[in-house]
């Protein structure tokens, strides 16, 4: 039996780690706000850029740019974004395992998955799993990040024209709210182009182009992409604060309910030894 | 009648303002818009955005991008974009020597064609976040 002592080094040691988890806890929900400021900052700029590429596209033929022509077979890329440090949840796993399913078979038209992991937990998962990883950043500052990010995407939009690969996704969590990330895997080459609700209420205006509507869709189609990895990016970044803060929340708890149970098996021990000492003295007593 | 601008970043509003004018650097030259202007979706090139509100002109700096003019609505959609007061000049003029060097040496080598394209973009920027300031 767990004598006096050794419980209460137990509780100690439990409530050490109750304190950094706290800590923890509030690092994140101040780097959550931020975060999700940002990408909610973001927003307008998106959504501005969809409605102009909806309004573009709209009539258009597939086969009127290369970005947004259907190509079959081929290789498939995937920006896998994921965090560089754990204690989030299942934030990583729970997206990575969604694109461990992403393989070639009768429902998709590619042969070949290829991941560019951006954050170290993404590279860490499919390198065990030997997963076909072309490129992996880590251990970056988010700015950083998105430089990178912008840069990696131009290169593929490059090769992508020149026909080196015939699908791009990008994976990563979609930040809902504080509790809830939606792990998504979206198409992102060929540009499905986007249903503008607005479109939709009839608020269809026409517009002139200058110079000319293949000119400005020549030079929007890949800022469109980079901007959706961009976004893709910033919400990555405020799930992975949210996913934290709400783990390291669960776990101040936890340490919390393991302290009370602690206490009172402290306790009984406590009354134990008390009562086991009378019993010695009374009936040492009652010997004489 | 006023116009109502608003110049947005993949960051965030930059600005959203009333103006009487606004001239915007088109890709085929600087257009000039009043209110009720027809509707009309343009490529810009890096330069000055002016406005006239209240009377004071304004400039921003704005780098690449779109403009959507909707009668009385401009949304500028740009990669960059400053207001005066955001521009570091001494940053800008160091950035513009080394580039004007790095374009020299560019310019002496074919192979470096796509480099020497894009340093001139960048003595473009440089040049046009001066003037903003000036």
């Amino acid at each position: 039996m767990a004598t006096l002592k050794d419980i209460k080094l137990r509780m100690v040691s439990i409530e050490n780690t109750q304190q950094i988890t706290k800590a923890m806890k509030m690092v994140a929900a101040s780097k959550m706000r931020k975060a999700e400021e940002n990408a909610s900052q973001s927003r307008p700029y998106a959504e501005k850029l969809k409605s102009i590429v909806s309004n573009l596209s709209n009539g258009l033929d597939q086969s009127a740019h290369p970005l947004l022509t259907q190509r079959e077979g081929g290789k498939a890329v995937v920006l896998l974004i994921t965090t560089d440090r754990g204690l989030c949840g299942g934030l990583n796993v729970n997206l990575c395992k969604q694109l461990h399913k992403l393989v070639p078979d009768e429902s998709n038209n590619f042969d070949l998955v290829e991941i560019v992991a951006f954050g170290k937990k993404g590279n860490e998962f499919f390198s065990h799993r030997g997963g076909n990883i072309a490129e992996s950043y880590r251990d970056m500052k988010e700015a950083q990040y998105a430089e990178v990010l912008g840069k990696t995407v131009q290169e593929l939009i490059k090769k992508y024209m020149k026909g080196e690969f015939n699908h791009l996704f990008i994976a990563y969590n979609q930040f809902k709210n504080v509790v809830t990330q939606i792990p998504t895997i979206q198409q992102v080459l060929p540009i499905e182009p986007p249903d503008d609700e607005d479109a939709a209420a009839g608020e269809q205006t026409e517009f002139i182009f200058e110079p000319s509507g293949a000119g400005i869709l020549n030079a929007i189609l890949p800022q469109y992409v980079e901007n959706l990895t961009f976004t893709a990016l910033l919400n990555n970044i405020a799930s992975e604060h949210a996913a934290r803060m709400t783990a390291m929340d669960a776990a101040t708890n936890n340490a919390g309910d393991m302290l009370s149970a602690l206490q009172i098996q402290y306790n009984r021990a406590r009354q134990a030894a008390i009562t086991s000492e009378l019993i010695e003295i009374i009936s040492g007593a009652e010997a004489i | 009648m006023t116009l109502n601008l608003e110049i947005v970043t993949p960051q965030r509003i930059l600005l959203a303002t009333e103006a009487e004018y606004v001239t915007i650097p088109g890709e085929i030259g600087e257009l000039g818009i009043l209110p009720g202007h027809i509707p009309l979706l343009t490529n810009l090139q890096s330069g000055i955005l002016s406005y006239k509100s209240g009377g004071t002109e304004e400039m921003v700096a704005v780098h690449s991008g779109y403009a959507e003019i909707c009668r009385d609505k401009i949304t500028i959609l740009a990669k960059i974009a400053e207001l005066k007061d955001d521009i570091d000049l001494e940053r800008s003029k160091t950035a513009l020597q080394a580039a004007e060097k790095e374009l020299e040496e560019a310019l002496k080598d074919v192979d470096q064609l796509e480099k020497a394209g894009e340093l001139q973009q960048k003595i473009k920027r440089a040049l046009t976040r001066q003037q903003v300031v000036a």
